[in-house]
């Protein structure tokens, strides 16, 4: 999926297709927030845009990066959920038990971190594909969940019982910004520098793209594959501390709701970017064009379930369009 | 994705290292899911009696009839290297399909079966289209697919399940009734002991085992995931090949979606939740049936009766409902180890 802009020819159509196809996300994106922005009145104000980065983009970002990560080697991560969950469900329940919240978000990033070593082990120890590796981790962890609490009970913090901290990473801002988004900016940058300034990340998308050389070329790729799973479970993480922090309480299973659209986001970012690979700015990108969706569609006043719709079609669309123009800027 | 396939090649790697030891290993191994399948027989009757009596492995059958059915469809598009995300819902759709056509438009059984097969195999031809024509990802053409529908599903009763005198959207009250000839799909048993979904799954599986295994359609199926354009330049059209796999999905995914439509009896907005992870699951344990190591019907078929096995012997010795995930990631992990873990192919 290499396009070669420099070898089209400089015709005007051709160079204004060209343009289309390199930025063919970003056009997507101004496109349905302009029409958003005249279809409700609500939708182009300050207090819903906020709305948006915090309660549509935060946490599908994180998750979609931690999904990035397993994609570059050339993998998937179908339990991203599961870290998210088992993230959660050691914050919450330390914190209840009385532990400092510093101690308890450690253990919640140990625990997401654990999945993705298991993950990693199944991949790069025993050679299961990350497909079928992760969707085995998937079932197991469900359960694993349900059998910590009695068949899916929830897991409460006392509304008196809940500390400053706890309840700072969650709702808490710092200079008028929301700390969910401070971490989510901080995420994002520091995934793009590991992929595409670290070696890590380097090797990390060769793999992706073309196993073997890595392999001939005298590197572990193995290694790289189990690294880029322990990161993806370790930023998902993130996702279940924030997640946890915000909603005061540990709900079984509920990470699996970040799943397909954490998969969405990314293969949008990687399919509609001019690089063709994995890319922490196509994924970003990819979760804004959900997020304004899924917003702009709530404030339309459409029923619940359209929202759904809205999200197959605008794939399909936007798809659909930069398979097009890519083919006729290639012709 | 080119990760789920890249083992379609089944290679010798055991070939040099010579001797019975291999041979016995290579024979365990393959064989291994058929040993473990007997043996929970066995230790379900001693521990449980009323496990071994015909009804209940019936029973076992008709529960995994719908999962083996769709299993079948997701080996046939992983067999060209595809994947299908959408079979669970177009099962769900095509729940609620049947039910609006008989309930509100009044159909009888066969125009409904036959409407709802023609939906699916639509679906299927779209997902088809978008993956070979305009070369979208198949992951994520299905995905998009899978919103598609499970949004769509709920638009024609406002989001309301489907049964005799649902009241419409615009106010008036639906005047169809399930078709008893349509409940016979889910409920009859022939010559009173086999129901009729267990022999729906039995059907499906020998058409598709004959197509896959027996016909040169079925190797040019394998071909095109083992490589695509070599199987190209062979003379073979692997968009064709492709489209027919995706056909074959989604209509057996509305297949499944009659079998639970006839059982249920009414048109449920949340039917066909975990049909897709266990139809994928029934269909990776089918890898270590036979040691095929590839995508296989017979295989699929076994891992959807080994899983059912497993699950209805647990029930019946008072395990809690919520050690099933557990019992079918272990079961695909553990299969997939088997499959993978004893050679040591030169993986990620």
């Amino acid at each position: 999926m290499t396009l070669q802009t420099s070898a089209i020819e400089p015709s005007v159509p051709r160079a204004l297709i060209g343009v289309v196809v390199d930025n063919a996300l970003v056009l997507a994106l101004v496109t349905v927030f302009a029409i958003f922005s005249f279809a409700t009145p609500t939708f182009l104000t300050i207090a819903n845009l906020q709305s948006i980065l915090v309660n549509n983009f935060t946490l599908l970002a994180i998750a979609a990066i931690a999904m990035t990560s397993a994609v570059s080697v050339g993998g998937i991560d179908l339990s991203v959920g599961t870290a998210i969950d088992f993230a959660s469900f050691a914050f919450v329940s330390l914190v209840l038990a009385g532990q400092p919240v510093a101690i308890a978000a450690l253990a919640g990033l140990g625990a997401g971190a654990a999945v993705g070593a298991f993950n990693a082990v199944l991949i790069s120890g025993i050679g299961i594909s990350p497909f079928l590796a992760t969707l085995g981790t998937l079932f197991i962890g469900r359960s694993i969940q349900q059998l910590l609490t009695n068949g899916g009970n929830p897991v409460y913090l006392p509304p008196s019982g809940i500390p400053e901290t706890f309840r700072f990473l969650g709702r808490g801002a710092i200079g008028g910004i929301p700390v969910p988004l401070i971490i989510t900016a901080i995420i994002i940058v520091a995934a793009t520098v590991i992929l595409t300034r670290a070696r890590f990340g380097r090797v990390a998308l060769a793999i992706g793209i073309q196993p073997s050389v890595v392999r001939y070329s005298g590197i572990a790729a193995r290694i790289h594959v189990a690294m880029a799973f322990i990161l993806a479970g370790l930023i998902a993480a993130v996702a279940g501390l924030i997640l946890s922090a915000t909603v005061t309480v540990y709900i079984p299973s509920s990470g699996s709701a970040f799943l397909l659209n954490a998969i969405g986001a990314t293969f949008i970012g990687t399919t509609l970017s001019r690089l063709g690979r994995p890319n922490i700015p196509g994924t970003v990108l990819g979760v804004l064009l959900l997020g304004i969706v899924a917003n702009g569609l709530l404030l339309t006043g459409l029923n619940f379930y359209w929202q759904q719709v809205g999200t197959g079609l605008l794939i399909f669309a936007v798809l659909a369009l930069s398979f097009i123009t890519r083919r006729k800027a290639s012709a | 994705m080119t990760s789920t396939i890249d083992e379609a090649a089944p290679v010798q790697r055991n070939a040099n290292r010579v001797g019975w030891l291999a041979d016995l290993g290579t024979a365990l191994r393959s064989s291994a899911v058929f040993i473990l399948l007997a043996a929970l027989l066995l230790g379900f009757s001693a521990a449980e009696p009323a496990f071994a009596n015909l009804g209940n492995l019936m029973s076992i059958l008709q529960a995994v009839a719908v999962v083996a059915i769709l299993g079948a469809g997701v080996t046939v598009t992983l067999a060209v290297g595809g994947f299908d995300l959408s079979i669970g819902a177009i099962a769900a759709s095509s729940v609620m399909a049947a039910s609006y056509a008989m309930i509100v438009w009044g159909l009888g059984a066969i125009a409904t079966v036959l409407l709802v097969l023609a939906f699916g195999a639509l679906i299927g031809l779209v997902n088809a289209f978008l993956i070979v024509r305009l070369k979208v990802p198949d992951l994520l053409a299905t995905l998009s697919m899978m919103f598609l529908l499970s949004g769509l599903q709920l638009i024609p009763t406002a989001g309301r399940s489907i049964s005799a005198g649902l009241i419409l959207p615009n106010g008036t009250t639906a005047t169809g009734v399930y078709d008893p000839a349509f409940l016979l799909i889910g409920r009859a048993n022939l010559a009173g002991i086999v129901p009729v979904s267990v022999v729906l799954m039995a059907l499906v599986a020998i058409a598709l085992f004959v197509l896959t295994e027996r016909t040169r359609i079925g190797r040019l199926l394998f071909a095109t995931g083992g490589n695509a354009v070599a199987t190209r330049l062979a003379g073979a059209s692997t968009a064709r090949l492709k489209m027919l796999a995706y056909v074959i999905s989604g209509t057996l995914a509305s297949l499944g979606g009659i079998v639970i439509a006839a059982r249920v009896g009414r048109g449920d907005v949340s039917s066909g939740g975990s049909l897709l992870m266990d139809a994928v699951a029934a269909a990776l344990i089918g890898f270590a049936v036979l040691g095929k190591r590839r995508p296989n019907v017979l295989g699929t078929i076994v891992g959807a009766v080994f899983v059912g096995v497993l699950l209805n012997g647990l029930t019946m010795l008072n395990a809690p409902y919520y050690t099933q995930d557990f019992v079918k990631g272990a079961v695909l992990v553990g299969a997939l180890a088997l499959t993978y873990g004893t050679v040591r192919s030169p993986s990620p």
